[in-house]
C-alpha cells in the first residue's frame, strides 16, 4: 500500500511537469455549453473568484469556493452563476441564483472530480456582464471510477 | 428501508441586527452519479439531490440546481443577513422522490 501511495505521489509530480500553463480562456470542449449559458456575451476574467485546491489526492470530495466582489451598485450584483467541470461525464457542476436578499456571492460546497482538469466558473451581473474564472486542479485518484 | 435524512446546520450567533453571516448546511445523502456500479457490477441508477433552496422571512435568498458532480452528503454554505430569532427555511428536492425540509431558528449571542 506504502508503495502505491509513493506511486501515486510520484505520478503527481510527472503530471506538475507536463501542467500546461495556459493562459484564461474557456477550455475548447466547454465552448458551446458556456456560450449558450452567456449568451455569447463577452466574459470579463477576474471578476469572480474560484478557489480550489492545485492538487488533491481524492477526486471524490474536492472543496471548492465562488465569490465575487461585493456589489457598489444593484447593477453589479450578480444574480447567478454556474460551475463546469469540463472533464467530468457530465459538465455541468451546479449552477446557483442569488436573490437581493443574498447580501454576499459566495458559495462553498464540495464537489467530484473525474480527473486532472480546469474548472471553470461563470456569473452573470444584473447589468448582463458576465464575470468568469478558472482553476486548475491535478487529481491524483480520481471519482466517478468503478465501486 | 429508507435511512433517515439528517441535516446539520452551522451558523455563529448573531451579536448586531442584519449582521451578514456565514452558514454552513449539510444533509445526508448517498449522491449516486449514475456512473458507479455496485459489487455485483450492476449499474446503479442515478438518485441525487437537484434543488436546493433557502428562505428567511422575506422570501428566497439563494437557489441551487446541483448535478451528479456534488459530493456524497452535500454541505453548502452561503451567506445571509441574520436576524435574532429569524427562522431560515431550508428545502431539498431530489431523484426518488426526495424531499426534505428543516427549519433552523437563528440564536443570539
Amino acid at each position: 500500500m506504502k508503495r502505491r501511495r509513493a506511486l501515486w505521489g510520484l505520478s503527481g509530480c510527472a503530471g506538475w511537469a507536463v501542467w500546461p500553463h495556459l493562459a484564461h480562456g474557456v477550455p475548447d470542449e466547454l465552448k458551446g455549453r458556456v456560450e449558450a449559458w452567456t449568451a455569447g456575451r463577452p466574459v470579463v476574467w477576474g471578476g469572480l473568484q474560484l478557489e480550489l485546491p492545485e492538487l488533491v489526492d481524492n477526486g471524490n470530495d474536492v472543496p471548492l469556493r465562488v465569490s465575487a466582489p461585493d456589489p457598489r451598485t444593484p447593477a453589479e450584483a450578480v444574480k447567478r452563476m454556474a460551475v463546469w467541470a469540463p472533464r467530468n461525464p457530465q459538465a455541468l457542476v451546479l449552477e446557483a441564483t442569488f436573490s437581493h436578499q443574498a447580501p454576499r456571492v459566495e458559495l462553498t460546497t464540495r464537489i467530484r472530480l473525474a480527473s486532472t482538469q480546469r474548472v471553470v466558473a461563470m456569473a452573470e451581473r444584473s447589468d448582463g456582464r458576465i464575470l468568469g474564472a478558472e482553476a486548475a486542479v491535478l487529481v491524483a485518484l480520481a471519482a466517478c471510477i468503478e465501486g | 428501508m429508507k435511512p433517515r435524512t439528517v441535516v446539520r446546520v452551522q451558523a455563529p450567533p448573531v451579536t448586531k441586527p442584519g449582521e451578514v453571516l456565514p452558514v454552513r448546511v449539510a444533509i445526508s445523502h448517498p449522491m449516486v452519479s449514475g456512473q458507479q456500479n455496485d459489487e455485483q457490477g450492476r449499474r446503479q441508477p442515478r438518485n441525487i439531490i437537484t434543488r436546493f433552496e433557502a428562505h428567511g422571512p422575506d422570501g428566497l435568498i439563494i437557489a441551487l440546481d446541483l448535478q451528479p458532480a456534488i459530493a456524497a452528503n452535500p454541505s453548502l454554505q452561503f451567506w445571509v443577513r441574520a436576524e435574532r430569532g429569524m427562522t431560515l427555511r431550508l428545502r431539498w428536492w431530489g431523484d426518488l422522490g426526495f424531499e426534505h425540509e428543516h427549519l433552523h431558528e437563528w440564536v443570539g449571542a
